[in-house]
Order: structure tokens, then C-alpha cells, then sequence
């Protein structure tokens, strides 16, 4: 009798508890559920197609070049050059063949000088971050001179360096400095105390744990920082080819003015622009690939 | 104190571990409060809290703990939430230092981190080093410690083994599951070969499922290693179901170690058999008496002065 119950409990049990095949139950919903799937996967691929291509950004250059041709168009165009115009001289500039050699020479100045800034400020912002020590004695100082802009110390740097390449260098690099040290800084204080007490009970002494914990943990917001620097570089080749420089397209924009060539000083602006983006877009694709377990967000 | 100690008199014979006699930790009176923290003071660690500090009351959260941790024992900390469980176990693992008392692990006073008292911690995500393989993870110890590479590697590929992550070595730990970075962790304290395993709720943030599995996975770990484990829970199911034995806190401040139970059953152990149901019934009522206790003083104490 016991067992009986016990049985039928059992079975009325089970009947809370359905296997889900793995096929259909019949060819209709098959074909039916077949046809959703395609019209939804059609609906996804057109969305698909207008996120891309929104993404892509070339709306709002379109919407730039108009506005731009028809503010020219409004103004006189020595005034303000339109798109066309400024396409027109940097065609001239090209095949004069002076653009190619300023390019080069403002990027190399713009690489030694950020390359500079990384060496001094990378390391540095590692060691304020860690050490008190060195926190108090430096961080007053950065904290002072991150306020004042390069373009501020022009006239002295050209006379503790002279008129050659050193003193561009030093402006370059003065400007690209602040921001990678503050955001390497950053990048340190966001590091989890946990993983420094990990560390320590695994046997690792501070030095071990500054290259093993510290660099590692501060290298997402290091390479936010490597990234405004190499802007601030860029905007700082103008002010450093400003004075006593004879090439580069800081010394193109700046000298321009002298002929009147308004759609140069656009040209310069504009290939500045696009070195900038797209060495910018190398920088990201590069930091994803290399350091994409540090956190570094893809894009 | 010693009343408390007679829930079970047991010989832990039954246990799959045979404990020694010697105690990998030994504290003796110890008491810890928290300080003003010295922030921003160079070299100011050294003022005397109590010169900062002239509250009415003491303020310490430990007072008066007392405790010994056998060789070879699987022990648990239990109490309530805030009495101080961490605290202790901190000061153990070396990141905090207490105020007063002594505090040992094989003799040698304890005063920061090391290797032969590796630590689990409950977070994984906060304690596992993202940017290295599963395999570097549970390398890392071996590493910081100068072991000469063609040594680390078959102590990792054991550990790796010994948590089942051998198939895993060459993931990162964002492609692994919470269960899986827990197992990584426990892989790295081990591969160290610490004399104690000290971990603060290391399942806790896991689901019902995988903390089951966890546990049981961890017994057997500690069966093959022969660690001394330290296990902070404030699961009463948990502690009944993976300790030899249970220090029970009383509640902060002033919390101690009130009470100690053995637990004297075989593992696996079966929570659903009466048995070991009643015994837990049992440590529950010990807990609560661990908890109340403060409150009745606090009662005396108001009742006094009113
Ligand atoms: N750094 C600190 N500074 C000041 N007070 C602290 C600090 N850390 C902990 N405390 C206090 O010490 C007491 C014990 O904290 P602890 O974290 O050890 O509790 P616990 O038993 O681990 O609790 P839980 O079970 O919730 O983890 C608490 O009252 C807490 O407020
Ligand atoms: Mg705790």
C-alpha cells in the first residue's frame, strides 16, 4: 500500500518534469520558425549597415563641408578658404613637393619630442604613484607647472637651447609631459590594494611588486595618457616651429600669414588634423592588441 | 571560557587528518583597535593612537583573543557580521598589526606578509592578476620567490592539476568562470607551499551550486595537501559541513574567541543526516549565546546606571 502511494507521488511527480527535444514538433513551425529567423536576420544586417556606417563618422565631415563651403561662400574666401579652396592648395603644396618635407620634419620632431615625454614622464608618474616619498617632493611642482602652457616659455627655451632643433624638442616635450604623468598617476591610485596584499603573501618584495603589480595595473590609464600627449605634441609643433624654424607645418601655418595664403594655413591645419586621428586610431589598434588583458578597452 | 568547550568532547581520531600537536599560529592576548589614520604625515606612523584618540570607551573591536591553530587542522572562524572575523584574520596574514598581544606562526612573531601564510581571498576578480595566464597566476609565488624556472614548473602543473585548471593553463582569467578564478587563486596560495591557507569567505560571492562544488573540491584539496586551513564563513551550514573546528566570536566590540567546538564527523559529511542536523541545531544555539552575550552586558551596564 506504502510503496503504492510512494509509486504514484513518483509519477505524479514527474509529470512536472518535460525532456526538451532537440527537434521541433512538427515541419510547419519549422518552416514558420525558419522564416522569422531569416526576416529577423534581415532586419539585423540593414541595422547592422546603418550602425557601421554611422559609426564611420562621415556624416558629420559631410555636414562640416557643406556648412564650411558655405560660410566661405558668404565671407570673402581670403578670409575664410572653403573646402575646395584649401583642397586647391594643398594640391599646390604637394606637388611642390615642400608639404612632403614639412610633414616629415614636424613628425619627427613631434616623435622625438613625445618620445622624450614618454621616457621621463611614464617612469616618473609610476614612482609618485608608489612612493610617498616621491609624491611629496615632485607632485607640488608638477601641480604648478602642468598650469602653465609651453607656448609661455617659447622665448626663454630658444635662449637656454638656441635656435636649432633642441629647443623645439623641449617645447614639444614640456607640452606632452603633464598629461601622461597625471594620468599614469591615475592609473596607479586605481590599482586594488588587494593585489599588493596578494603580492606581499606570495613572497614578493616592493621592487618585485612595483614591476610585477604596479606597471601592469596603471598601464590602461598610461596609454589614456601616452594618447593626450601625443595630442598635446601635435598642438605644440606650431607654437615650436613658430619662431626661428625654416620647415615643418607649424612653420607653414605660422609663415602663410605673410603671403596671404589663407588656404594654406588651412591646408597645414587640416593635415595636422588627419596625422593626429589617425596616428591616434594606430595608438588605440596597437594598445587593444598588446595589452588587451590589462583592460584596455578596444576602441 | 572552558565551559563552552564541551559541546562534543571528541577525540578527532575520526578525522581523515591527523593533527599534531604543534600550532602552526598561537595568539595570546590580543587586542587590536583601529587609529586615526596618519594620511598625508610623512613618517608619522609612530604617534601613540591613544594620545590622538581619548573616546570614552576603549573602542577596541578584538580584546583578549586567544587561539591556538593546529598543524594539519581545518579551522573555521564564525560570527557575525562586524565582530571582527577579518580583522583577526589580518593580522594573521600580516596586513594589519594588532595593538596589544602576541601573536606567532611556528614560533616567529608575525609582523607582515609572507609566503609560508598564503591567503585567499573572497573577490578573485581583486586578487588574481588579470594581464597573466592562469599558469602565471599560480607561477607568480614561485617567481617573486627566486625559484629557478625548470623547479616552478612541475610545482604549477601539480597545483594546476590538484584544481583541475590543467586544461586552462594558457586562458586569461576574464575567459574563466567565478568558480574557475577562485580554483586559480587557491592554485597560486598553494604552489607557494604555505604552512597555513588563511581565506575570508572564499566562496562567498560564488552561486549555491558552484560554492557546493567549491567545498567539496576543497576538502579533498585539503586532504591530498595536508594544509592548515584557516575558513572565515558566517554560513553556519558551510562550517559544520567543511571544519574540524569551529572558533565561534562573541559580537564587537571587545569581541573574542568565546567559544570552540569540535566537529567530530567523517568527511564527506551528509548535512541531511539528523545527526549532524541536531549538532548543527547545537552550534546555532552556541552562536546565538556567542552574540547575545555582549547585549546582556550591555543591559547590566544601562541597568546600572539607570
Ligand atoms: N580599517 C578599519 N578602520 C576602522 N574600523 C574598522 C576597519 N576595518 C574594520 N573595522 C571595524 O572593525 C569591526 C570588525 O570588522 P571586520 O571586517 O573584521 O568584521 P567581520 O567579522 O569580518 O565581518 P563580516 O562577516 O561582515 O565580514 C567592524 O566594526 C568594523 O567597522
Ligand atoms: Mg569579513
Amino acid at each position: 500500500m506504502l510503496s503504492q502511494t510512494a509509486e504514484l507521488k513518483k509519477e505524479s511527480l514527474n509529470s512536472y518534469f518535460h525532456n526538451v527535444s532537440l527537434e521541433a514538433s512538427n515541419e510547419v513551425s519549422i518552416t514558420n520558425q525558419k522564416k522569422r529567423v531569416k526576416s529577423i536576420a534581415k532586419g539585423k544586417t540593414a541595422k547592422n549597415a546603418v550602425n557601421k556606417f554611422l559609426k564611420t563618422g562621415i556624416i558629420s565631415w559631410v555636414i562640416l563641408f557643406i556648412a564650411w563651403e558655405l560660410a566661405s561662400r558668404a565671407m570673402s574666401p581670403e578670409f575664410l578658404p572653403g573646402p575646395i579652396a584649401t583642397f586647391k592648395g594643398l594640391k599646390e603644396l604637394a606637388l611642390a613637393g615642400t608639404l612632403w618635407a614639412d610633414i616629415k620634419i614636424s613628425m619627427i620632431r613631434v616623435g622625438i619630442g613625445w618620445g622624450r615625454a614618454l621616457l621621463i614622464a611614464i617612469p616618473l608618474g609610476l614612482l609618485i604613484g608608489r612612493f610617498k616619498v616621491v609624491k611629496s617632493i615632485v607632485e607640488p611642482l608638477i601641480n604648478f607647472f602642468r598650469f602653465i602652457p609651453a607656448i609661455g616659455f617659447l622665448t626663454l627655451f630658444l635662449m637656454w637651447f638656441g635656435v636649432g632643433e633642441e629647443s623645439k624638442l623641449v617645447l614639444i616635450t614640456y607640452a606632452a609631459v603633464f598629461p601622461i604623468i597625471i594620468n599614469t598617476i591615475a592609473g596607479v591610485a586605481s590599482i586594488d590594494p588587494v593585489k599588493y596584499q596578494a603580492a606581499q603573501s606570495l613572497g614578493a618584495n616592493s621592487i618585485y611588486t612595483f614591476f610585477t603589480v604596479t606597471v601592469p595595473g596603471a598601464i590602461p590609464n598610461i596609454l589614456t595618457g601616452v594618447r593626450l600627449g601625443l595630442s598635446s605634441a601635435i598642438i605644440s609643433i606650431v607654437a615650436a616651429e613658430m619662431l626661428a624654424a625654416s620647415e615643418g607645418l607649424g612653420y607653414l601655418i605660422f609663415t602663410s600669414r605673410l603671403y596671404y595664403r589663407t588656404d594654406w594655413i588651412f591646408a597645414g591645419i587640416i593635415v595636422l588634423g588627419i596625422i593626429g586621428f589617425l596616428a591616434d586610431k594606430l595608438i588605440r589598434f596597437l594598445a587593444f592588441k598588446l595589452f588587451k588583458f590589462y583592460g584596455v578597452a578596444k576602441q | 571560557m572552558s565551559n563552552n568547550n564541551n559541546i562534543i568532547e571528541n577525540d578527532v581520531k575520526n578525522n581523515t587528518n591527523q593533527n599534531s600537536n604543534k600550532n602552526v599560529i598561537e595568539v595570546r592576548n590580543l587586542g587590536k583597535k583601529f587609529d586615526v589614520e596618519n594620511k598625508g604625515l610623512l613618517f608619522s606612523k609612530n604617534i601613540n593612537p591613544d594620545a590622538v584618540f581619548s573616546d570614552n570607551h576603549d573602542g577596541f573591536v578584538l580584546k583578549d583573543v586567544n587561539l591556538d591553530i593546529k598543524e594539519g587542522e581545518f579551522h573555521i572562524f564564525l560570527g557575525a557580521s562586524g565582530c571582527g572575523k577579518s580583522t583577526l584574520l589580518n593580522i594573521i596574514a600580516g596586513f594589519l598589526n594588532p595593538t596589544e598581544g602576541s601573536i606567532t606562526c611556528e614560533g616567529n612573531p608575525i609582523v607582515k606578509p609572507g609566503p609560508e601564510r598564503g591567503v585567499v581571498f573572497q573577490n578573485a576578480d581583486q586578487a588574481i592578476f588579470p594581464w597573466l595566464t592562469v599558469y602565471k597566476n599560480v607561477e607568480y609565488g614561485l617567481k617573486a620567490q627566486g625559484i629557478k624556472k625548470a623547479e616552478r614548473k612541475p610545482i604549477v602543473e601539480n597545483a594546476l592539476k590538484l584544481v583541475g585548471l590543467q586544461d586552462h593553463a594558457k586562458k586569461h582569467p576574464s575567459e574563466l568562470s567565478g568558480g574557475m578564478k577562485q580554483r586559480v587563486q587557491i592554485a597560486r596560495s598553494i604552489a607557494s607551499n604555505p604552512k597555513i591557507l588563511i581565506m575570508d569567505e572564499p566562496f562567498g560571492a560564488l552561486d549555491a551550486q558552484t560554492r557546493r562544488t567549491l567545498q567539496d573540491e576543497f576538502i579533498e584539496i585539503w586532504k591530498k595537501t595536508g594544509k592548515t586551513i584557516l575558513f572565515v564563513t558566517h554560513d553556519l551550514q558551510e562550517a559544520v559541513y567543511l571544519g574540524q573546528k569551529i572558533s565561534i566570536f562573541s559580537a564587537s566590540p571587545d569581541a573574542r574567541i568565546i567559544t570552540q567546538v569540535d566537529v567530530p564527523f567523517d568527511y564527506p559529511r551528509n548535512l541531511d543526516d539528523p545527526v549532524i542536523s541536531e549538532f548543527e541545531r547545537k552550534v546555532h544555539e552556541k552562536l546565538e549565546e556567542a552574540i547575545n552575550i555582549h547585549k546582556d552586558k550591555n543591559i547590566d551596564k544601562s541597568a546600572l546606571s539607570a
